[in-house]
């Protein structure tokens, strides 16, 4: 269906405008050549709509050549956006809103076009898209469809000034993260979270986590079953983003080593720091804290923040004493394994043993004397005050009672 | 008929729910004033300390991040611990002031220490446990206590001990950084054990060896708040402590004295009195059974 024009009341285009404007400013007048109340309303261009848009240095049969004369003649066709903004119809082309053949069809949906996202007449200028209200109502459309990638106002990235959806994902060639060529993929993360994040990019590339990146070829990732190295999203998350030092990151961040690493976080989490952790506490050291979060080395390698010579400045960070001897701590403690501290190992066992051992001989003292006063009970002797008179005696009969009572009286 | 001889009946004339309040005599005092605000301080502050402790210790079980959220937070709940933490060392520096002076005062030096009114242990006890076994097995009478059995000097002694293996502990992973000025640092590792498991051992042992000595036994049952009111009837006291009541008759056969025994005289506890302590005492047993439930249950974790 043909797509209506507007006018702009400026120099000579005006005039040509003005003529549109006859028909398609008149919403009544159309609607008496339309179907639908909603056909007219799609032919109403408002003049004002069109003046503020990017193109409204343009007259309407710029797009709309042919239409100039009315009755519009058969053969008339609107131009597409491509004719002028050919590059961004390449790049959609390639795009996961271009179409999805096959299986994925039904998943994704329908085609996404231009107007979807920019509008018909209200297209907005570059530079007026990419920041303030006109980058919040592109990013609504974004999320209107993307509802749950939509970010809630504390989200860093929806905060920081002028980064919307285009800023990750690109301008019109989006595909999905598991797609290789995706700008989000895996291994081209570091590089585009990295434009902006260059400090932890930098950092990252050379550390355990982005070497094993590096060196994991493409096709062996898959994300969606969590395979292959981490990148940015795999602890940072994407929708929302999660912040460093901040509760939810902070036990997810741990969360996340754990999945790796469950033998580190398993002795973690036997510790004062683990368990401060689990239950909330954000002032105390986790995974990050000692091992840094962008530039993780094995212990042994003197670049690590856990090397034996970077210790004591590792630790100073929370604990400002720190020194040789209070570095000796154990974040990640195996109380069953004696080579590794033999003095928490028998401590352990000791604390163990001695537990044990308390309960044990205590419990069985106790089960005895229950099983005592009821076999006695049984045969008829009671235990406990008042018994030993018997029942139904008076006071002061009773046998075996009161050597003082007895005498004690007669002094009186 | 002497007015100190009363058969205590409360309501109806069943049994009273005090087993202290439970036979015949006049009141004995057993507990003064100062004894029972201690054991009243070191209930309030064990129970808190472990439950504050407790959650963080079993971080991993359903109910740490509830009792924790009651507390206001992990870190509140650390400053609740250590504020009663340094309740129970000042009562506790007090408890040894106390004793101290009535060491240095009293007459009779040897007899504090070493006779049968001791807190200490002695020889004795090791023969009375024994005893105790073999009463169990049918192989001799019930051991006669003095003034503190053998289990009761445990406690004590048991106390004795946390203090020193959790106050220590406690101490070194209160403030780190001093401590870890002249220990190698694993010896917070060491630390963390020793706290951890000697106060499991302790509300383990609170919660169900004390509890049952004191106030499950058959023949106790349900409660015994002598610790409360400070005091029982002469046929409990005759029960529970002979060798010591044969010591309070023994002066009091004498004929200058009756006194010994009409000194020790205690008015019978009021009913406010006897509602208090059966209140705070099944109070303190619901609680600490719940302990030794989640205890269990945070072994499954």
């Amino acid at each position: 269906m043909a797509l209506i024009m507007g006018l702009v009341p400026a120099g000579l285009e005006a005039q040509a405008v003005l003529e549109c404007q006859r028909c398609h400013g008149e919403l009544e007048l159309l609607r008496q050549h339309t179907r639908t109340l909603a056909d007219a309303r799609r032919m109403l261009v408002l003049p004002e709509e069109l003046a503020a848009s990017a193109h409204g240095h343009m007259t309407c049969t710029d797009c709309h050549a042919g239409f100039g004369r009315f009755p519009h003649p058969a053969a008339a066709r609107t131009t597409g956006c491509a004719d002028c903004h050919e590059a961004a119809e390449q790049e959609w082309r390639r795009s996961a809103h271009a179409g999805v053949e096959g299986e994925e069809a039904r998943e994704v949906g329908e085609v996404v076009t231009c107007t979807q996202c920019h509008g018909v007449h209200t297209v907005v200028d570059l530079e007026r898209l990419a920041e303030g209200p006109e980058l919040a109502r592109l990013n609504e459309r974004c999320t209107a469809c993307h509802e749950l990638q939509r970010l809630s106002p504390p989200d860093p990235h929806r905060a920081a000034e002028g980064v919307g959806c285009h800023s990750c994902h690109s301008a019109h060639e989006q595909l999905p993260p598991a797609d290789p060529e995706s700008r989000m993929a895996a291994h081209n993360q570091p590089q585009f979270c990295g434009a902006c994040h260059q400090e932890a990019a930098a950092a990252w590339v050379n550390d355990v986590h982005g070497q094993a990146l590096l060196a994991t070829p493409p096709e062996d990732f898959d994300p969606r079953r969590g395979i292959g190295p981490p990148t940015c999203s795999t602890c940072h998350d994407a929708h929302p983003t999660a912040v460093a030092g901040e509760r939810d990151f902070t036990v997810a961040a741990v969360e996340r080593c754990a999945e790796c690493h469950p033998h580190a976080a398993q002795t973690f989490f036997g510790t004062y720091h683990g368990k401060a952790t689990a239950l909330g506490s954000v002032i105390v050291a986790t995974c990050a804290d000692c091992h840094s979060a962008h530039q993780i080395f094995p212990a042994d390698d003197p670049r690590s923040t856990v090397a034996e010579q970077n210790l004591v400045p590792t630790c100073a960070a929370c604990h400002p004493y720190a020194r040789p001897a209070f570095v000796l701590y154990d974040s990640h403690p195996e109380p069953f394994n004696r080579h590794r501290n033999p003095a928490i190992f028998y401590s352990f066992w000791f604390m163990n043993s001695l537990l044990i051992g308390t309960l044990t001989v205590f419990g069985l003292h106790t089960l005895f004397w229950w099983v005592r006063i009821k076999v006695d009970e049984r045969r008829g002797i009671f235990h406990g005050p008042g018994h030993k008179h018997g029942p139904g005696q008076g006071q002061g009969q009773g046998q075996g009672q009161g050597r003082v009572r007895g005498e004690g009286d007669e002094h009186e | 008929m002497s007015n100190h001889i009363v058969h205590h009946e409360y309501g109806d004339g069943g049994v009273p729910l005090d087993a202290a309040q439970r036979g015949r005599g006049p009141f004995i005092w057993r507990f003064n004033l100062f004894h029972r605000l201690t054991h009243g301080f070191a209930i309030i502050s064990f129970y808190t300390l472990i439950l504050t402790g407790i959650p963080l210790r079993f971080a991993c079980a359903p109910f740490a991040e509830p009792l924790m959220r009651f507390w206001g937070g992990v870190e509140q709940a650390g400053l609740i611990h250590r504020t009663a933490a340094v309740f129970m060392v000042t009562y506790t520096f007090v408890h040894i002031v106390y004793m101290t002076v009535k060491l240095v005062r009293t007459r009779d030096k040897r007899r504090m220490l070493w006779g049968s009114d001791s807190l200490l242990p002695h020889p004795q006890d090791a023969r009375d446990f024994l005893q105790q076994w073999k009463w169990y097995f049918g192989k001799g009478e019930r051991p006669r206590f003095g003034r503190y059995s053998y289990l009761e000097k445990m406690d004590y002694m048991g106390e004795v001990w946390g203090f020193v293996i959790i106050g220590g502990s406690g101490f070194m992973l209160w403030f780190p950084e001093f401590f870890g000025r002249w220990m190698p640092g694993w010896m917070f590792n060491v630390a963390t054990i020793f706290h951890a498991y000697e106060a499991m051992l302790a509300a383990a042992f609170l919660f169900t060896i004390h509890f049952f000595n004191v106030h499950l036994r058959p023949d106790k049952f349900p409660l015994d708040a002598v610790m409360f009111t400070g005091r029982g009837t002469l046929d409990y006291m005759e029960e529970e402590h002979p060798v010591m009541m044969d010591q309070i008759e023994a002066v009091a056969h004498e004929p200058v004295s009756h006194k010994a025994i009409a000194d020790r005289r205690a008015p019978p506890p009021t009913r406010t009195q006897t509602m208090v302590a059966a209140i705070f005492g099944f109070a303190a047993w619901g609680v600490g059974l719940a302990t030794i439930g989640m205890i269990l249950w945070a072994a499954l974790c």
